[in-house]
């Protein structure tokens, strides 16, 4: 109970940070954001309606409870650009994202886990050298080229699968492989290292030595005390492949939140910014605290505190 | 010193590494000299040639040459990931260094405020900076330096931990030292071997995430030659020139690596407890 409310207090406080920084980044802009936003050539009444539609003719802290009150029941504004609701666009857009990244997440997961079992209890040493190197090629490697290389062998060349846009599930294939193939490494290389360590602890090596089996000792005894590492790094990843997510959205046109927010940064649409990373920022750290209790559900030593 | 170095020389992944970062700082410094065209003049007439004796890796969509591009890139995206990198150091070592001296509550209010940053997205505070400062290189460095301060604190923090309650920092506290010298003299010098393997890394994942955002149009903008802002026209550049879209990749991919395989040389090289 203790640990819920702890992670509830904490869920509350950084909403409460991030909604600062969002609502910032119309304040601190230098310059006239209103002037900004509107565009070199706009006209004095262009300008001042942006100027009305973003609240800026209000006192600060009035204007911070206005973007509070407004986004706790659903209001994020409109597109300076295309008078579309910001929150109509974002519910539009969110399901590819959201597919993209737990496709990417679940991928990753089932081949690191493998990769990192197959280093860390292997008695060949070459295996164990050849996953370490595959997974800091894999962490090295920018997305979006990966992307473009997935794109240019099995959508143009071999034509397995389309090469941009969405409709069919087909679609999301090479953008969630390629997703799923960097977080993989990260997932391999923590798991490895996890695995070693329950693998010297002494009730594993007592369980060896009672006889029992191997593979026994590894899912009865080793494997769920090293998966505790593994869902806190999936909590921490998730704000990491987003970043890639965004990657790979501009990479098959796949027309996300992610992409959402590049092209309004670029189009200078201040509430479809603040609107995109308030959303998606929310996202994360309820899925980080989310994390965090099943990592403490795992654990009988903090299940108990 | 000499110990640590020769640790070094036996670690064969990380000399391998340090050559390629060496190639690639030396292409940086001489990509005027070295480059056989100009990586900015634009000849339409010739765009999108295959690879050729005198364009190595072909052109781009304006004609100018891949190869040109490829060296002086090396300069942008090293200059930008060094700068960003410096700034992030040394903001960072100053927390690390106020929380281990303070303790008490400033230790704690600056590492709490270091661990939020820590959890935030850092693709979100890159949008969110290139929408504040505008796009370009500066809001490229600024968010790329923002969120590489929470592990330089952590770091610096730590390894100052260990020597602020030392008997030689005690005496020269007793000696009536400043707190600026003692941290300055005593307790800075502690952290400079990690500080030095971490900030290797960091510089790998500074180069992979500027040109990330340079991809997107973010960060550095045309005409100026970047690895990322070199595959921003994806679909179009495989079409018509794929070893133009491999080879910024490829780049990109061995300097992440050499950096990232080079800082954990130097961790082992440095710290030999580990």
């Amino acid at each position: 109970m203790h640990l819920l409310l702890q992670s509830f207090l904490r869920l509350v406080s950084v909403l409460f940070g991030i909604s600062v920084l969002v609502f910032l980044i119309v304040h601190a802009i230098p310059g006239d954001p209103a002037v900004i936003a509107a565009g070199l050539e706009a006209s004095p009444e262009t300008v001042a309606r942006i100027r009305r539609d973003l609240g800026l003719d209000q006192p600060l802290p009035v204007q911070f409870v206005r973007f509070v009150t407004r986004a706790v029941t659903g209001d994020l504004g409109t597109s300076i650009r295309t008078g579309v609701p910001v929150v109509s666009e974002i519910r539009e857009r969110l399901p590819h994202t959201v597919i993209l990244t737990l496709g990417g997440i679940g991928l990753a997961i089932l081949l690191g886990l493998m990769a990192g079992m197959a280093a860390a209890i292997t008695r060949r040493r070459w295996v164990d050298r050849v996953v370490m190197a595959l997974t800091l090629v894999a962490v090295s490697t920018p997305s979006y080229w990966l992307a473009l290389m997935g794109m240019l062998v099995f959508a143009l060349q071999l034509a397995l699968v389309p090469s941009i846009g969405v409709g069919t599930p087909l679609h999301y294939l090479l953008p969630i492989v390629v997703l799923g193939l960097q977080s993989g490494g990260q997932v391999a290389r923590i798991s490895r290292a996890a695995l070693m360590e329950t693998l010297h602890k002494e009730y594993v090596r007592a369980a060896e030595a009672r006889g029992v089996g191997r593979w026994r000792v590894i899912g009865r005894h080793a494997l769920g005390n090293a998966l505790l590492p593994v869902v806190t790094l999936i909590g921490l990843r998730i704000g990491g492949l987003l970043a890639g997510t965004v990657l790979v959205e501009s990479v098959f046109a796949i027309p996300g939140v992610g992409r959402m927010m590049v092209d309004a940064v670029i189009a200078r649409d201040f509430p479809m910014v603040q609107g995109g990373v308030l959303v998606v920022a929310t996202l994360i750290v309820v899925v980080n605290v989310l994390t965090d209790l099943v990592g403490a559900g795992l654990d009988p030593r903090v299940r108990a505190a | 010193m000499s110990e640590s170095w020769r640790r070094l020389a036996s670690d064969v992944p990380a000399l391998l590494a340090l050559a390629v970062v060496a190639l690639f700082v030396g292409a940086a410094l001489l990509a005027d000299v070295v480059a056989p065209h100009d990586a900015l003049a634009v000849d339409l007439a010739s765009n999108y040639l295959p690879a050729s004796r005198t364009h190595l890796l072909g052109t781009d969509h304006l004609g100018r040459d891949t190869f040109s591009r490829l060296l002086l890139g090396a300069r942008v995206s090293l200059t930008i990931a060094l700068v960003a990198t410096l700034a992030g150091l040394l903001v960072g070592a100053t927390l690390g260094l106020i929380a281990a001296w303070r303790r008490g509550a400033v230790d704690g209010t600056i590492m709490q405020a270091v661990d939020v940053l820590l959890s935030f997205p850092d693709m979100l505070l890159a949008i969110a900076v290139a929408a504040i400062l505008g796009r370009g290189v500066m809001s490229t460095i600024v968010a790329v330096a923002i969120f590489s301060v929470p592990i330089f604190a952590r770091l610096v923090r730590a390894s100052a931990q260990s020597v602020v309650g030392a008997d030689f920092v005690v005496a020269s506290r007793a000696a009536g030292a400043s707190a600026t010298r003692i941290l300055l003299r005593h307790v800075l010098p502690q952290c400079y071997a990690p500080l030095l393997a971490q900030g290797t890394i960091t510089l790998g994942s500074a180069i992979l995430f500027a040109s990330g955002l340079s991809f997107l149009g973010l960060g550095v903008q045309p005409p100026d030659p970047e690895w990322g802002a070199m595959l921003s026209r994806g679909r179009e550049l495989l079409r018509s020139s794929p070893l133009g879209a491999v080879a910024p990749g490829v780049a990109i991919t061995l300097v992440v690596l050499s950096f990232s395989l080079l800082g954990d040389g130097l961790k082992d090289a440095l710290d030999p407890r580990r």
